[in-house]
C-alpha cells in the first residue's frame, strides 16, 4: 500500500481497532497506547500489505501486544481502567453505569489469552480460522479456549452457564471478513 | 433479561459504553514510523560493516598480526573508563513533571545531541477532559515496550517479533537547558537508560511519577 495514505487510511481504523484492543487489555489508555505502537510497525511494514490484508495484519499484532500487555498487567496484579472513565462525571453511578462496570469486571476475570479469542469470534467476528490465524494457535485450541471463556464469562457476570449462551456462528464464504473490511476502508 | 444474556457480542458492546474519544496523533506516529524505517534502513550497512570488522578482528587475531593496534585501542577504553569514575557524583533532586501533554522516550542519557531517534515524543495528553490516568507511570510503560520491542532501534537492528531485554529505566524532568538544545518541553517527563544518579548527572531532577 502506499504510504501516502497510511494516515488517512489508519485515522478511519483506529476506532475500531482501538476497541478490539481495549476489550482485550481492560483500559482505555493502555489500549492508546498499544495503538501507538501498532501503528508504527504497520507503517514499517505499510508497503509490504495489501490492502485485502490489513485488518488480518492489524488483528495479528493488536491481539499479541494486547494479550502480553494483559498477562503483564494480572501478573502485576494492577486494577485497570475505570477510575478515568467515570471520575469527573459528578453524577451519583446508576444502573447502567454499574452493568458497564459489572461486564468489564466479568471480562477481567476471563483469562487473557481466553478473552482474546472471545473478542475475535464474538465481538470482532471473526472465524475460527481467522482467529486461529490472528493469535497464531490452532483452530482446536480456538475451540476449546472459546468455550472456556464463554463458560468463565458467564459465571463471572453471574449467568447460568449454556453451551448455546453464544450464537451460531453465520455461514459466510471464505473472504468474508477481507471483503467486509475492504468496504469499510472505501468508506 | 439482565442485559448480558444476549451472548456475549452484546456484552461486549456493553462494556465499551463511556468509550473516551481518541487522542492518538496520527502525524506524530507516521514520523516515529519514518524514523523508525530509516534507522533500519541506515542498521543493515552498519550490521555489514561491523560484521567485516569482526571477520578482520578475527583474523588478524588467528594469525598473530596487528597486536599493537588492538593493545592501543584496549588503553584509550580503559583510560576513557577511569576518566569517568573519578568525577563527584551529582546530587539527586526531584521534581513534578508539569508539563502532562508531552513525554519522550530517551535512547542515551543525553540530552544535547538531536540525532535521528535520540529521543522519542510520546503523546500522552488525549482528548478525555479527564485525561488518561497515571500518564507518568504509563510513561515509563511506553518507553519500556519501545525497548522490549526495539521499536527504534535502540538494541540494534530491528526485526520485527523479536523482543529484548529492557534496561533499567529512570524518569527526569526536562529543564530549560534541554529545551533550548533539542526543542523538547521544558518540565516535561523523559525517561531515560539508567538510575536516578543518571537524572543527577546530567542536571536534570528525578521526576515524582505519582505527582
Amino acid at each position: 500500500m502506499d504510504r501516502h495514505d497510511f494516515t488517512r487510511v489508519v485515522r478511519e481504523r483506529a476506532v475500531p481497532w482501538r476497541r478490539v484492543t481495549f476489550l482485550i487489555c481492560g483500559d482505555w489508555g493502555r489500549a492508546e497506547d498499544l495503538m501507538q505502537v501498532v501503528l508504527i510497525r504497520l507503517y514499517r511494514q505499510w508497503h509490504r500489505i495489501d490492502e485485502n490484508g490489513l485488518e488480518a495484519y492489524v488483528r495479528r499484532i493488536i491481539s499479541r501486544l494486547a494479550v502480553d500487555e494483559a498477562q503483564r498487567a494480572a501478573r502485576r496484579g494492577e486494577v485497570l481502567g475505570e477510575v478515568p472513565d467515570l471520575a469527573g462525571t459528578g453524577v451519583a453511578v446508576d444502573e447502567a453505569v454499574s452493568g458497564v462496570l459489572d461486564v468489564r469486571a466479568a471480562l477481567r476475570k476471563v483469562p487473557p489469552r481466553q478473552r482474546a479469542v472471545l473478542v475475535l469470534r464474538f465481538y470482532d467476528e471473526l472465524t475460527v480460522a481467522e482467529t486461529a490465524t490472528a493469535l497464531r494457535i490452532s483452530q482446536g485450541t480456538v475451540k476449546s479456549q472459546s468455550a472456556r471463556g464463554l463458560q468463565a464469562l458467564q459465571t463471572a457476570l453471574g449467568l447460568p452457564v449454556e453451551p448455546d449462551w453464544a450464537p451460531p456462528a453465520r455461514p459466510r464464504p471464505t473472504g468474508h471478513t477481507e471483503r467486509r473490511h475492504t468496504e469499510r476502508l472505501r468508506g | 433479561m439482565n442485559g448480558h444474556d444476549d451472548g456475549p457480542g452484546k456484552a461486549f458492546e456493553r462494556a465499551l459504553a463511556g468509550e473516551p474519544p481518541l487522542g492518538l496523533d496520527f502525524e506524530a506516529i507516521e514520523q516515529a514510523g519514518a524514523r523508525s524505517l530509516r534507522r533500519r534502513r541506515a542498521a543493515v550497512p552498519a550490521l555489514t560493516a561491523a560484521a567485516a570488522v569482526v571477520v578482520v578482528g578475527g583474523v588478524v587475531a588467528l594469525t598473530g598480526t596487528g597486536n599493537g593496534d588492538a593493545d592501543r585501542t584496549a588503553q584509550v577504553a580503559g583510560s576513557g573508563q577511569t576518566a569517568s569514575t573519578v568525577s563527584t557524583p551529582a546530587r539527586i533532586s526531584t521534581a513534578v513533571p508539569i508539563t502532562r501533554t508531552a513525554a519522550y522516550c530517551y535512547r542515551t542519557a543525553d540530552i544535547t545531541t538531536d540525532e535521528p531517534d535520540q529521543h522519542v515524543m510520546i503523546g500522552l495528553a488525549g482528548n478525555d477532559p479527564n485525561g488518561r490516568g497515571d500518564v507518568a507511570a504509563r510513561l515509563l510503560n511506553i518507553c519500556g515496550m519501545a525497548w522490549r520491542d526495539n521499536l527504534y532501534g535502540w538494541q540494534g537492528p530491528i526485526r520485527d517479533g523479536e523482543t529484548y531485554l529492557v534496561p533499567q529505566l529512570v524518569a527526569c524532568v526536562l529543564d530549560e537547558t534541554a529545551a533550548a538544545a533539542t526543542e523538547v518541553f521544558e518540565g516535561a517527563a523523559a525517561v531515560f537508560p539508567g538510575t536516578e544518579q543518571t537524572c543527577a548527572d546530567m542536571g536534570l531532577p528525578v521526576a515524582e511519577l505519582g505527582g
